[in-house]
């Protein structure tokens, strides 16, 4: 049981998020292709269809959250999707690679791999964990709404500003060494 | 009282969505801000053997079998030598090879092209059969490698007539590889020598405004 206002939100927050994410996928699926190989998990010849695969799933499943009957079956999708993109992540972590493009939103932010993705993930998979459970029956009010379009504008923007702050970590850290 | 606390939620929430808005901004502003200051140029990882000093001389046999290649020292014709290190593994070196091809062709009359790279063999024939790389003689050394500290990809070397490495440094775009040819044109070894110059120099101009110079 959540309630209806709650899950509309986190439910339009992590559409749009993971909408994107398989846009910017798909728009250079080239350089995702090579992103998927560089993990260095997929025998090369799977990467093709995983590289194509997995954007289109993203998109499905981030559709799929905003039907109220479908929600908790995109959820599913999407917390899947993020325990494949973790555990990739996590296992090049340990293998000692940081250098590694994250493929996460195409060239437009790139970013090396670090565990702040591993956290990331964590708390996307918090948002869509909530989606898992049905809405309590009450019935949306005008306040609601206000509170659900706010809310998702606010998440969005937090949501791009963290990621800049850590896009932004290794050239701080880069830039420190350099005129130290 | 009802409708107090609606009003307040209101404005808390416009008041919310301003402050995100500001703060989105000025981590942008951030980021605008380290690509200022970042050298345009090939960054040149202060390692292995120096801009002016003579290149190791390496004879390695290329990897489709016609004959062998040498890096470094005195070439016949005086002819300067790039050479990319590259990876099948390295996105970024997939999509600079058409620049390397183009700018190897349009400045063929002074500039030999070597790619360079490391690893599984089978794995390398792949790459420069399905990158059609086999117009430009392909070595794999490690020992060519590590004798330039080599840490990321893709990496250019320029080394001139005479063997003396004129300019070297990572290379991520076709400005980056520009600036070897200009570092070399210029007689600088490289765009952080370049800053240096420019920062002693007689103007003293601002290390912003000495950056920005190199790419005009």
């Amino acid at each position: 049981m959540i309630d209806p206002a709650v899950s509309w939100l986190a439910a339009v927050a992590a559409s749009l998020i993971f909408t994107a994410s398989a846009i910017m996928k798909l728009r250079n699926l080239d350089l995702f292709e090579s992103a998927v190989i560089n993990y260095r998990i997929l025998p090369r010849l799977l990467a093709w269809p995983f590289a194509r695969f997995i954007p289109l799933a993203e998109l499905g499943g981030a559709l799929a959250l905003l039907w109220p009957a479908w929600r908790a079956a995109g959820a599913g999708v999407i917390l899947l999707l993020l325990l494949v993109f973790t555990l990739g992540i996590a296992v090049n972590l340990m293998r000692g690679r940081y250098d590694v493009d994250c493929g996460c939103f195409g060239p437009a932010l790139r970013q090396t791999l670090s565990w702040w993705l591993v956290m990331r993930n964590g708390a996307l998979a918090a948002l869509a964990a909530m989606l898992l459970l049905r809405p309590e029956g009450r019935a949306l009010t005008m306040l609601d709404r206000f509170t659900i379009v706010c809310g998702v504008i606010t998440i969005l923007l937090l949501y791009a500003s963290i990621n800049y702050v850590f896009a932004n970590l290794p050239r701080q850290r880069e830039f420190g060494a350099r005129y130290a | 009282m009802l409708e107090a606390l609606l009003i307040s939620q209101i404005v808390l929430w416009v008041l919310m969505l301003a402050l995100a808005v500001t703060v989105l901004a000025l981590l942008r502003q951030i980021g605008v801000l380290h690509e200022r200051i970042t050298p345009m140029g090939a960054l040149t990882l202060d390692r292995g053997p120096k801009e002016g000093e003579p290149a190791p001389v390496f004879d390695i046999p290329d990897l489709l079998g016609r004959g062998t290649v040498r890096v470094g020292g005195p070439r016949e014709g005086g002819r300067s030598l790039l050479v990319m290190f590259v990876a099948p593994s390295c996105p970024v070196c997939k999509k600079l090879l058409p620049i390397i091809r183009s700018v190897a062709r349009s400045e063929s009359d002074w500039l030999e092209t070597v790619l360079a790279s490391d690893g599984d063999l089978e794995e390398q024939r792949r790459f420069v059969k399905s990158y059609k790389l086999d117009d430009f003689p392909y070595v794999l050394s490690a020992e060519l490698g590590m004798t330039y500290r080599i840490g990321k990809l893709p990496y250019g070397l320029l080394i001139d007539g005479g063997g003396v490495i004129r300019a070297k440094g990572l290379i991520n775009t076709r400005e980056h590889l520009e600036s070897l040819m200009q570092a070399k044109q210029m007689g600088v070894a490289s765009i952080q020598e370049y800053l240096k110059l420019g920062k002693t120099g007689a103007n003293g101009g601002t290390v912003v405004a000495a950056a920005d110079k190199p790419t005009k």
